[in-house]
Parts: C-alpha cells; sequence; structure tokens
C-alpha cells in the first residue's frame, strides 16, 4: 500500500501544479461536476423548499411570478441608475471633446445564489448559471449595492464567483471624489478590502467612494465598489493603510447580476474609416 | 460470500451525505465550526473495510471535495491519502484501543489533515490564516463517537463489509 499511496500523493501534487500554473484541468473539473453540482443541488434544495412554503403560505402563484420578475428587474434598474450616477459625474468633469469611443452596456442575466457554504477561509458563491446561458470565465458579477467579484469557474449549469473580498482578488478602483487610481485587494473572513501600494502622498480620505476603474479591461467602469473607512499614514512609512468597506451586499444578495461588457462604439472617422465592432466578450480569451 | 459491491450503495450513501452536510449553510457564527464530515467517514470505512476503501478512493474523494469547495486541484486529495494511509497502517490499534484513545486518534488525523491542507495552500500563496481554522478539528473529534455508533449500526443492519 505504500507505493500505491507514493503514487497517488505525487500525482496529487502534479494536479496541483498543473491546475494552478496552465489551468490543463479545467475539463476534468467540469467533468467532476457531474457528481458535484446534484450535491450542491440538493442542499440548495431544501432550503428554497422552505423559502418556497413560506412563500406559498402567504401569496398567490402569480403574485409570487410577479414578485420574482419585479424584483429582477428591480436589480437591473438599480444597478443602471448606479452606473448612469456616474456617467454623470465624469461628464461634468471632463472637457467637451469629440470622443472617440464610449462604453456602454451588454447584455445583463440575473442570477441566483445556491444556499451553499464553502470553506469560510475563502470568499467565494455559486450562481445557477452556467455555460449553457453563455457564462465565462473571467465574467464580472455584479448586484444591486456594487461590485461583487468575477467568475472563476464555469460548469454547464453552474459558475463559481470569487468574490472581491478574497485575498486572490485584486480590483483595479478610482476614488470618484478626485479620480486617483489604486488597486484593492480582498482581506478574507474580515470582509473589508485593502488598497495596497498607495503612497503616503496620496490624496484618499475616510468616507470616499470607490468605483471601479475598468483598467483590467474586466469589471465595467464606474461600478461601486465601496467606501473608505480607514486611511492611516504611519510616520516613516512609504505607504498609506486604507480600508474599504465594500459597497455590494455580498454575504446577503441573493439575486446577482452577471454582465457582458458591451460593444466598443467608435464614431466613424470623417473619410469612412469602418466602426469596429468585435463584441469585446469574445476578446475575453483566457490563458 | 460478499461480493466487492455489497453494500456499496451504503458507503456511496454515507459519503454522499457527508459531502452535503459540508456545503449545507450554517449561521454566521458557526460558519469556523464546522466538523469535517468527509474525513470522518472516510476514517471510519478505512478503519472497518481497509481493503475496499484504501488510498485510490480518497484521492477520487479528495479531488471531489476540491471541486465541490473550489480547492486547488489536488489539495484534498493529498490530505486524503496521507489520512488513509496511516488508518491503514494502525488499523488495529485504533480498532482495538479504548473509545478515548481512538477519539483522540481522531484529533491527531483530522489536525495533521487540515495542517496538510494549510501548507498546500500556503505552498499556493492561497492561505487566509486565522485562529478559528483548526476549530474543525476540535468539532470533528466531539462528533467522531456519534459518526462512529451510527455508522456502525447501519453497517450491521445491512451486513456490509
Amino acid at each position: 500500500m505504500g507505493l500505491r499511496t507514493l503514487f497517488f500523493a505525487l500525482l496529487s501534487l502534479t494536479l496541483m501544479v498543473l491546475d494552478q500554473r496552465g489551468h490543463y484541468f479545467t475539463n476534468v473539473r467540469n467533468g467532476l461536476s457531474v457528481v458535484v453540482v446534484p450535491i450542491q443541488y440538493l442542499v440548495d434544495g431544501p432550503v428554497r423548499f422552505v423559502n418556497w412554503v413560506e412563500d406559498s403560505l402567504t401569496s398567490r402563484a402569480n403574485l409570487l411570478a410577479e414578485n420574482d420578475t419585479l424584483k429582477a428587474q428591480q436589480v437591473l434598474l438599480q444597478a443602471q441608475i448606479q452606473k448612469l450616477r456616474t456617467e454623470q459625474q465624469e461628464n461634468t468633469q471632463l472637457q467637451a471633446l469629440l470622443q472617440s469611443s464610449a462604453q456602454s452596456y451588454g447584455k445583463l442575466l440575473v442570477a441566483e445564489l445556491l444556499a451553499v457554504d464553502s470553506d469560510p477561509g475563502s470568499q467565494q458563491m455559486i450562481l445557477n448559471r452556467g455555460t449553457k446561458q453563455g457564462v465565462y470565465v473571467g465574467q464580472p458579477v455584479l448586484d444591486a449595492s456594487g461590485v461583487m467579484g468575477q467568475v472563476i469557474e464555469v460548469s454547464p449549469y453552474t459558475s463559481r464567483v470569487l468574490l472581491i473580498t478574497d485575498n486572490r482578488s485584486a480590483i483595479p478602483i478610482q476614488d470618484s471624489r478626485n479620480g486617483y487610481r489604486a488597486i484593492a485587494t480582498g482581506e478574507g473572513s474580515l470582509g473589508s478590502l485593502r488598497l495596497v501600494n498607495v503612497p503616503a502622498t496620496a490624496d484618499f480620505q475616510v468616507g470616499d467612494k470607490l468605483v471601479s476603474s475598468g483598467l483590467d479591461g474586466r469589471y465595467p467602469v464606474g461600478y461601486p465598489v465601496g467606501t473608505i473607512s480607514k486611511a492611516l499614514r504611519n510616520t516613516g512609512q512609504p505607504f498609506m493603510n486604507i480600508i474599504v468597506q465594500p459597497a455590494g451586499r455580498l454575504y446577503q444578495s441573493r439575486l446577482v447580476l452577471l454582465v457582458w461588457p458591451a460593444q466598443q462604439v467608435t464614431t466613424p472617422l470623417k473619410f469612412g474609416a469602418l466602426p469596429s465592432n468585435e463584441g469585446s466578450h469574445t476578446k475575453e480569451k483566457k490563458s | 460470500m460478499s461480493s466487492p459491491f455489497k453494500g456499496l450503495w451504503l458507503i456511496t450513501a454515507s459519503f454522499i451525505i457527508a459531502l452535503m452536510l459540508s456545503v449545507i449553510p450554517l449561521p454566521t457564527w458557526a460558519v469556523w465550526w464546522r466538523p469535517e464530515w468527509v474525513l470522518l467517514v472516510l476514517i471510519y470505512w478505512a478503519m472497518v473495510a481497509p481493503e475496499r476503501i484504501s488510498v485510490g478512493v480518497a484521492f477520487m474523494l479528495g479531488l471531489i471535495v476540491d471541486v465541490l469547495n473550489g480547492q486547488a486541484f489536488g489539495a484534498n486529495a493529498l490530505a486524503m491519502i496521507i489520512v488513509t494511509y496511516i488508518v491503514g497502517k494502525f488499523n488495529h490499534q485504533l480498532q482495538v484501543s479504548p473509545h478515548w484513545q481512538q477519539t483522540l486518534g481522531i484529533l491527531v488525523l483530522t489536525a495533521g489533515y487540515q495542517l496538510i491542507n494549510l501548507w498546500l495552500q500556503a505552498w499556493l500563496n492561497q492561505s487566509a490564516m486565522t485562529a478559528a481554522y483548526w476549530l474543525p478539528s476540535l468539532t470533528s473529534m466531539l462528533v467522531w463517537p456519534w459518526v462512529f455508533i451510527l455508522l456502525q449500526d447501519f453497517r450491521s443492519r445491512f451486513g456490509v463489509a
């Protein structure tokens, strides 16, 4: 048995290294999801059933359906309002030049969380949408209040989202007050974010609202990421210590939005150049 | 008389229930206290049926747990393999030792399992460490007697292995 153990142990180590370096095993992982997804649904089922029983006892079936539609619409509308507010602010600050490109919305898809908890050390959630609905790895996920995270794994009917509070997540942000840029990484189970490598001369203050700067080409521009709750400069240290509370209700929202970044729209040049219109989600070829 | 598939349903059902228990949502205060159900069930079957439940099964189970939890592919596999190997080696001592010694052994095995996972996560730069990380070892040790008795009961009732 010792020899077999050694063989499997080496195999596991190889799998780990390869999976991390080259993501060679995405197909195998998806294959295993055939076992895993039913378990997730088996756990989610009773929770969902209990919620349903509660609802049924208090209202009728078509009121329920209308309720769901209204909720989904509301999430979409609130998301649009957030985006419009930031755009308005940006417009009043920018010089009135001819815009050569503008980013607008692509498709939005509402998804629900499966009532599944995993390892409390990592901040992830499972959604009930997968490749069958066109979900892809790297896709941003938002809720009505702000950015939640990005998709890191997809299987046919479910997908796994890494929340921005996970310590493996980093999102480029911009201060909505003065346009200063930084990167916010998650602090893990603390449920907050930290801005990294911000020089002590930077102008960040407690209460500043941070939005996504879109510089990574992943998260849509102008989405609320969080509010600064602590901004300390320690004498003798070159960097500030900035803690951010996320805007999205990361641990409470059940309905979330999957976003497809839209086509880049270019205004046609005078001498008849063609506008480029590759859907930018096909640019998301992931390594 | 016993074919290799006799009672496979019980073993599979126990693993599925353990996997479900490992992801069932818990209130926020309880999140760190979750026992390592899958590991406990694996240890039980490795103890009483070592020829059937050995490192190969542990490897597959570990991979499933990795995919379920979204962890590095192979991390739990390695940790479970090592625990199963140890259970196999000390099988006889574990079976005949008095209950309190067995429970202590479970504490050591679970802590070892968590330690291996922690090392692997740190190696891959994925660790997020708090003192509460070790709580599952404690709660696993506390629920072990129940798991043991329950599975023994089902096992003898259905005449498995």
